[in-house]
């Protein structure tokens, strides 16, 4: 088996080169029709409203933001959109849609649209997901039927960036513009929703499948698929055997389903940067990491190169700097990685007054080194590592309990209460707006209350600059920053893949999820 | 007997009102919050103005009271995840359950119990031996990993069979097609039941062979296939009926794991979903159908039980 | 002999060796030469067997022979007790309300009602999820919701005999209600009874798999059949033996407690041992 698994490592180098081929074929075809899964029944076709993976999936092929990200390139792209500028200090962002562009009804879409849309994004009572998004839009302006302004409260270099995110997408003010909530359009959310998408809902079926055909009217041009059909198929096992019986065409898989997949003729692997982490962050209210010492020799303590050459063989990397390589205007800061070096760690918890006792347990002032890592259940990757760092922990004598816990229940008290321990969590870092969210002081991503003055200043000013050099300068002196002061340790910058049936072509480098806006590109050969 | 089954209903509806009770606490009881909203960088305002538009901020008394006002008029309230009425999420995918739930129930009666009754019938013959050994391994397997390698064997491997969904999409409804679909998920769901159901046939009709009356009915002559028709077949059902009985509610249980496998869109899968999301509503909502259907079903067995055996009071 | 047969002679011989020799070994396991079954070694996942794994590693590198007994300690453990639990508060309710008829009858046959259709998954989870998924918490819970099955049955059985001859000559000669129903009526429930038992500890085995597959079992790293079947589906394409070995244990586990019911039902039963 041992062979078994070096075959399996050489499996993926060759898909990773394979894969660096892929971009996009201009040689199309009309016709056929895509199947992709959802895990779960979508919790609402309304986009602006809370839901799930399955949601963003699928109203991201009926609704259109103004600016979306290509999933090849990964780089910012004007969608609904046609431009977009902001003024000097960056607080006012204009946007000019296309002209001619007709929802699903046959209604045209105007500015009124964009206002409504976004208005109703920033109302609390709403409760849309985004809301935090909004929150620093003061006023939104339309100035002619093409034209809409929006009024920032503070500098936003990122405000377009953030739109193109999904639960952004612009919704019909002229279906919805009635409701005095938007959750009350039960028709609208579970059945009949009207985009301006290049694919526009057929059939509902809940719980069972969602049947979508082209819209060709589309303002990015006719796609080329008849249509798209969306099916529930909540078994990840399952999902990957309907690839091979050609039931789905297109499948995000893990590393260990690479096997069932890497043989088969028709069916094609690719693998892509997915722009985020996976992490150990520590709570950083807990006087037990409050020293850097303590949190550095945790990094030594963990052999994490080993680590992620077993829970993702071949996919990903590891590096001490906090902003993935593939962001690559960034420079790196010239900082070491802290290697596996387990002396070393004792060496550092020594000089910050940790001492093995008689048990052999790390002890200072009759106190023993003890806490627990908590892990939210259902990322295997993620409860692998946190079995795995348990170990290393464990180790070098510390006092370690693993907890794997529901999402929905203790992981989220403990996160939204900061009351944790540690933690094991992905951050995802899919532009460079995220960072400031991870790592300032009142970031929204930031449970494991990192707070470093400094960093807090420069991330200001990261905001209030639209030059690119100048903001690459200021993330290499915050990488620096967060190198010597650590706010978590990073695991592992993911690298995935996804598979599709080799009969369609088009199939971005990215997740499904992320290649949905340019969905109409698909094709069947 | 009209009497009796008016007082059983009565009780039943009171026991039924305990139940929902006693579920919508535990529910509110358990500590964390809806999926959707099970994200640390929510702006706690969304979260308040969600839970404040279904009440979920009030004591959980007043939210008591105001369900049962609500469910008093028939309303089972409006998933709190997707913002619709749960009955008509119950009523889309009921059919589905019932059709798989029917074609399970069907193989577990139409080869449980004959199996059952041909193995007693002959005992210690190799059919006997073989449907024994087989009830035996269909009772110890565990019905997930069954299905996953039913999925890889029919319908990966030897491509006969789909293995996920109840129709092919893009074609017209055809029996055909659904049977298809149907096969795996019923064989699945029914292995456990019809074994069960095999060995307590056979073992209550070996059983009221051995009976008395049955013995006295031999040794008076009565030709062998008499004895077997009027003594012990009805004798021998009664214990049979009632994991028949109980076999409906393993049903729809062991409806979440295999509609779950198999991408079934019934209330099972459902229900699961539901439970992960922690949609209070649609938890009470699917609690209340399944409870009462295992309640009328227990009543139509009560009603068999008189007619099977006569001999049986009703006080 | 009438009732006993070739297979269940085999069954029966295989099923009290199985698990004679599980017992041993799992109660022998702290002394057993063998590797830790949670100590993670990541440079040696996945290995095949050898002398030092005699099943290999799973993932992680642990070892697969030390997971699979602490596992099978769990899983029999969680399976016995609660199938106890289960059989005894079951089967005392339904001899009561089988004989007693009446009110009494009616109260606990609405109660077992009411209770058999709660959906247990939904129960479980809210429990799991009120008080975490330990051993103790998944005893309780799998016993409250499966005491129904053994009462029904039981009432169903005494129903049926107390109106025969023999329960009524009883009667008549003026024993006991108590007496009655535990010195005459329950002997001849006991086959059922026992049936119940050695099912019951196979179901609750299959009943965690089951909630395992859904997300809901013994929480990790706790290790039980159930999970480590769970978690060895996503290996199954690259190491299918992970998903093959606990699958296995529980099959041939559960199979030979029925197999052990059954033979203990016929031991049990005189009528049966002679012979009709």
């Amino acid at each position: 088996m041992r062979r078994a698994l070096t075959r399996f490592v050489t499996i993926m180098l060759v898909v990773v080169l394979a894969s660096a081929a892929s971009a996009q074929e201009t040689a199309t075809k009309r016709g056929g029709v895509v199947q992709i899964p959802l895990a779960t029944q979508p919790a609402t076709f309304n986009p602006i409203l809370p839901s799930e993976l399955a949601a963003a999936i699928i109203n991201w092929t009926m609704f259109s933001p103004l600016t979306a990200v290509n999933p090849w390139t990964n780089t910012l792209e004007p969608y609904l959109a046609e431009s977009f500028e902001a003024n000097d200090d960056l607080t006012v962002w204009t946007f000019h849609l296309r002209a001619g562009v007709k929802w699903h009804d046959g209604a045209p879409l105007t500015a009124d649209d964009v206002k409504f849309t976004f208005d109703r994004a920033r109302d609390p009572e709403e409760g849309a997901t985004n809301a935090a998004d909004f929150a620093k839009v003061v006023n939104v302006q339309v100035t002619d039927p093409l034209t809409v302004s929006v009024q920032l409260a503070a500098p936003d270099a990122f405000f377009a960036a953030r739109l193109a995110l999904g639960g952004n997408e612009i919704i019909p003010q002229h279906v919805l513009g009635g409701y005095a909530r938007l959750a009350d359009a039960v028709d609208f959310n579970s059945k009949s929703p009207i985009g301006t998408g290049p694919f526009k809902m057929v059939r509902a079926v809940p719980g069972s499948f969602f049947e979508l055909t082209r819209n060709d009217d589309f303002f990015l041009g006719a796609p080329n698929l008849d249509g798209l059909v969306f099916r529930v198929v909540p078994d990840g096992n399952t999902r990957v055997t309907q690839l091979l019986t050609g039931q789905l065409d297109w499948v995000d898989i893990e590393p260990p389903q690479l096997p069932a997949v890497s043989k088969v003729r028709h069916v094609h692997v690719t693998t892509f940067d997915s722009l985020g982490y996976q992490i150990f962050a520590w709570n950083l209210l807990n006087p037990l990491f409050k020293d850097v010492r303590v949190r550095e020799a945790m990094m030594h303590a963990v052999d994490r190169r080993a680590m992620i050459a077993s829970v993702s063989p071949g996919l990903g990397y590891v590096d001490d700097v906090y902003i993935p390589h593939a962001i690559d205007w960034v420079p790196r800061p010239d900082v070491a990685f802290r290697e596996y070096d387990p002396e070393r760690a004792l060496e550092l918890l020594a000089e910050a007054g940790w001492t093995k006792n008689a048990a052999g347990i790390l002890e200072k002032d009759g106190q023993e080194f003890s806490f627990y890592i908590l892990v939210d259940r259902g990322d295997v990757q993620r409860e692998q590592m946190g079995l795995i760092l348990q170990q290393y922990f464990q180790d070098i004598g510390m006092r370690v309990e693993y907890v794997l816990a529901e999402r929905g229940g203790r992981w989220l008290e403990e996160t939204t209460t900061r009351t944790f321990d540690s933690r094991l969590a992905a951050f995802p870092m899919p532009n460079i707006d995220w960072a400031q969210r991870l790592y300032t002081t009142t970031g929204p991503y930031n449970s494991q209350s990192y707070s470093n003055a400094e960093v807090d200043d420069l991330f200001t000013q990261v905001l209030a600059t639209s030059d690119r050099s100048r903001q690459a300068q200021l993330l290499e002196r915050i990488g620096e920053i967060l190198y010597q002061d650590p706010p978590n340790m990073i695991l592992l910058f993911r690298e995935r893949m996804t598979a599709s049936n080799a009969g369609v072509g088009n199939i971005p480098p990215n997740n499904i999820k992320d290649s949905m806006p340019y969905s109409h590109l698909l094709f069947r050969r | 007997m009209a009497e009796y089954l008016a007082k059983q209903l009565v009780a039943s509806l009171f026991v039924l009102f305990l139940v929902m009770t006693a579920t919508f606490f535990l529910v509110k009881l358990a500590p964390g919050t809806l999926s959707i909203l099970a994200d640390p960088t929510m702006d706690p305002g969304v979260a308040a103005s969600v839970e404040r538009r279904f009440g979920l901020d009030r004591p959980p008394v007043e939210q008591y009271v105001r369900w049962l006002s609500r469910m008093a008029q028939g309303d089972l309230g409006v998933s709190l995840v997707y913002g619709r009425p749960v009955i008509n999420m119950i009523t889309e995918r009921l059919p589905a359950t019932l059709l798989l739930g029917f074609a399970a129930l069907l193989v577990t009666v139409l080869f449980g119990m004959p199996a059952g009754i041909i193995a007693a019938r002959w005992p210690n013959s190799f059919l006997d031996q073989a449907l024994s050994f087989l009830a035996i391994v269909g009772l110890a397997t565990p019905n997930f990993w069954f299905g996953i390698l039913a999925i890889i064997l029919f319908s990966v491997t030897l491509g006969w069979l789909p293995g996920s969904g109840m129709q092919t999409i893009g074609q017209p409804f055809s029996v055909l097609d659904r049977a298809s679909y149907l096969v795996l998920p019923t064989i699945v769901l029914a292995t456990s039941t019809a074994a069960e159901i095999l060995r307590y046939t056979r073992s209550s009709w070996l059983e009221t062979m051995s009976q008395d009356y049955v013995r006295t009915a031999r040794s008076k002559g009565l030709a062998e296939y008499r004895v077997h028709l009027k003594h012990v077949l009805k004798n021998a059902l009664i214990p049979v009926m009632t994991i028949l009985g109980l076999a409906l509610p393993r049903l729809v249980g062991g409806s979440a794991i295999v509609e779950t496998l198999f991408s079934w869109p019934g209330i099972g899968s459902m229900a699961v979903n539901a439970a992960v999301s922690r949609d209070a509503t649609v938890i009470l909502g699917t609690t209340f159908f399944v409870s009462a259907g295992v309640i009328v079903s227990n009543l139509v067995i009560d009603v068999l039980y008189g007619i099977v055996d006569p001999r049986i009071r009703y006080d | 002999m009438f009732f006993t047969s070739l297979l269940r002679n085999k069954l029966a011989l295989f099923g009290t060796t199985w698990l004679v020799l599980l017992c041993l070994i799992l109660v022998a396991e702290p002394v057993l030469p063998l590797p830790s079954p949670t100590r993670i070694n990541i440079t040696n996942a996945f290995a095949g067997p050898s002398a030092e794994h005699l099943l290999g590693t799973d993932e992680n590198g642990r070892d697969v022979v030390a997971r699979l007994i602490d596992g099978g300690r769990v899983s029999i453990l969680v399976g016995i007790v609660s199938a106890l639990l289960t059989v005894v508060v079951g089967g005392a309710l339904g001899v009561v309300a089988g004989y007693t008829g009446g009110t009494v009858d009616r109260v606990i046959m609405r109660v077992t009602d009411g209770v058999l259709s709660i959906p247990v998954f939904f129960l479980l989870l809210a429990v799991v999820a009120l008080f975490g998924s330990s051993i103790t918490v998944l005893v309780l819970a799998l016993s409250f919701t499966r005491w129904m099955g053994p009462a029904r049955l039981i009432r169903g059985e005494i129903m049926r005999i107390k109106e025969l001859e023999y329960a009524t000559a009883a009667r008549s000669l003026g024993a006991g209600h108590l007496r009655i129903m535990f010195l005459h009526l329950l002997p001849q429930a006991l086959p059922l009874l026992i049936v119940a038992t050695s099912m019951g500890v196979g179901n609750v085995m299959l009943v965690e798999a089951g909630l395992s597959f859904l997300g809901l079992g013994i929480t990790p790293p706790t290790p039980s059949w159930g999970n480590m079947l769970t978690a060895s589906q996503f290996y199954m394409w690259s190491a299918p033996m992970l998903a093959v070995y606990p699958g296995l244990m529980i099959l041939l586990t559960v199979l030979a407690f029925n197999a052990v019911g059954d033979v203990i039902r016929d031991t049990l039963d005189p009528r049966r041992r002679s012979g009709a």
